[in-house]
């Protein structure tokens, strides 16, 4: 009795479905062979049956956050996204931090979202014009804007800071400063703190950053923005270590 | 309605400097990168730094996409890719903890092969192939790509995916404690 010469290359095709007359004939043809080829399929169907995976919506978030400086800031959807999530607070009691710019009424904001992804995946990809984890510019244009004070290691304004009276006065005081600055200095180029570099920019609102300053809370680093968007201003503060958003 | 744009036209966008065509992009392929990553890397936390990075690549190779593959299997050859440098920084298998993405058991089936209670254990079978087995293993099997897509994404010869795929179910099922024929058959099976 000739004992089957059992060619696996013809099993693992017929397992792969695509199997040629010859796979077919080997498989029907011997026991063995078709027990291998059931096993095959065994397995193939079992893994074919795993649950599909996708990301949570907080992994999107910080796969996102943390691609975003390869994309600009400006332009994969900050704007877009804070709008989504801009929860606006009118005559907020919490903040206590109201301007007239002009014409508007500075609203509070506070934006969620989950904990400020770290950059440091694409440190080496970060360029001038994108968000790197330390890096500030413009400390001149901030500086130009800002009461005489001394410039911490970022290139900004350092603020003495202290309890969260001591951080609402000197939010205060910035908006009322840039209220008082010449009017026309909100957008366009060269403007003062149009080009400044965004840090945390993701936490941000829509619009121009036009005075932005590092201070203290409970002898916690925090950073405070004035964010101009068509004439409202708002005051966001945020963690500096994590640029989470800090409401008072 | 606007029909989708197509991938290669978004890639050529991303190439051209279209950065929002990035995010529609990533946005269209993040979780099934993510799903191969999960697969290959063993975990949340190291599926997501592939992901991270393998967006990343595609955004800096862009310029290199020719258009001979789907734009998906060029990318998830850079996934599998990235995957195998990440591993190998790692310089470990991910055989020893259980996945953290399991879904809940499911109530069993006759068929041990189909019990929805073996999948905790499929997943630890898959951490046990090397990453060559397992990266045909879940293109193929568990993503459901053909053989040729899968040969393509991993620059392989269609054979060669074959064989290491039947090599790799062989692998799996022993792990999982199932006899498959017994030895005096004659392996000819390109090593």
């Amino acid at each position: 009795m000739t004992e089957h010469t059992h060619d696996l290359d013809l099993i693992a095709e017929f397992a792969s479905g695509e199997p040629s007359d010859d796979a077919r004939r080997l498989v029907e043809a011997c026991a063995e062979c078709r027990a291998e080829f059931q096993l095959q399929q065994e397995i193939r169907n079992l893994l074919a049956s795993l649950p599909a995976v996708t990301l949570t919506n907080e992994e999107s978030e910080t796969l996102h956050r943390s691609l975003s400086p390869l994309g600009g800031a400006k332009v994969i959807s900050i704007t877009e996204r804070r709008r989504a999530q801009l929860w606006l607070r009118v005559g907020s009691v919490a903040a206590g931090i109201f301007v007239v710019a002009g014409l508007g009424t500075v609203v509070a904001s506070q934006l969620g979202g989950g904990a400020a992804g770290g950059d440091t995946a694409f440190e080496a990809l970060s360029s001038p014009t994108t968000t790197a984890a330390s890096d500030f510019t413009t400390a001149a244009a901030a500086a130009e804007l800002a009461p005489a004070g001394e410039e911490s290691d970022h290139g900004l304004r350092q603020l003495a800071g202290g309890d969260e009276s001591a951080v609402r006065a000197e939010m205060e005081n910035m908006l009322n400063s840039y209220s008082s600055s010449a009017g026309a200095t909100t957008t366009g180029d060269g403007a003062p703190g149009a080009d400044l570099e965004q840090r945390c920019s993701d936490q941000l609102p829509a619009g121009t950053i036009v005075d932005r300053a590092e201070s203290f809370l409970d002898s916690k680093p925090i950073l405070i923005y004035l964010v101009d968007d068509s004439g409202d201003v708002s005051a966001v503060v945020l963690d500096a270590a994590t640029c989470s958003t800090i409401d008072l | 309605m606007t029909p989708a744009i197509d991938d290669a036209t978004l890639l050529a966008q991303v190439a051209a400097g279209d950065h929002s065509s990035f995010a529609i992009l990533m946005q269209r392929h993040q979780d099934r990168v993510f799903s191969v990553c999960l697969r290959l890397m063993g975990s949340r936390h190291s599926a997501l730094d592939a992901t991270q990075e393998t967006f990343t690549t595609l955004f800096r190779k862009a310029d290199q996409y020719q258009g001979t593959a789907a734009v998906s299997t060029w990318l998830y050859r850079i996934t599998v890719n990235t995957c195998y440098d990440l591993l190998r920084k790692e310089r470990r298998r991910p055989t020893e903890a259980m996945p953290d993405y399991l879904d809940p058991a499911d109530p069993m089936g006759d068929n041990p092969f189909t019990s929805a209670d073996l999948r905790p254990d499929i997943e630890r079978a898959l951490g046990t192939l090397s990453p060559d087995f397992r990266a045909v293993v879940v293109l193929s099997d568990i993503e459901g790509y053909s053989l040729p897509d899968v040969a393509e994404a991993l620059e392989l010869p269609v054979g060669t995916v074959k064989s290491r795929l039947f090599r790799a179910r062989r692998q799996l099922a022993s792990v999982l404690g199932n006899h498959y024929p017994d030895s005096r058959h004659q392996s000819n099976i390109d090593q």
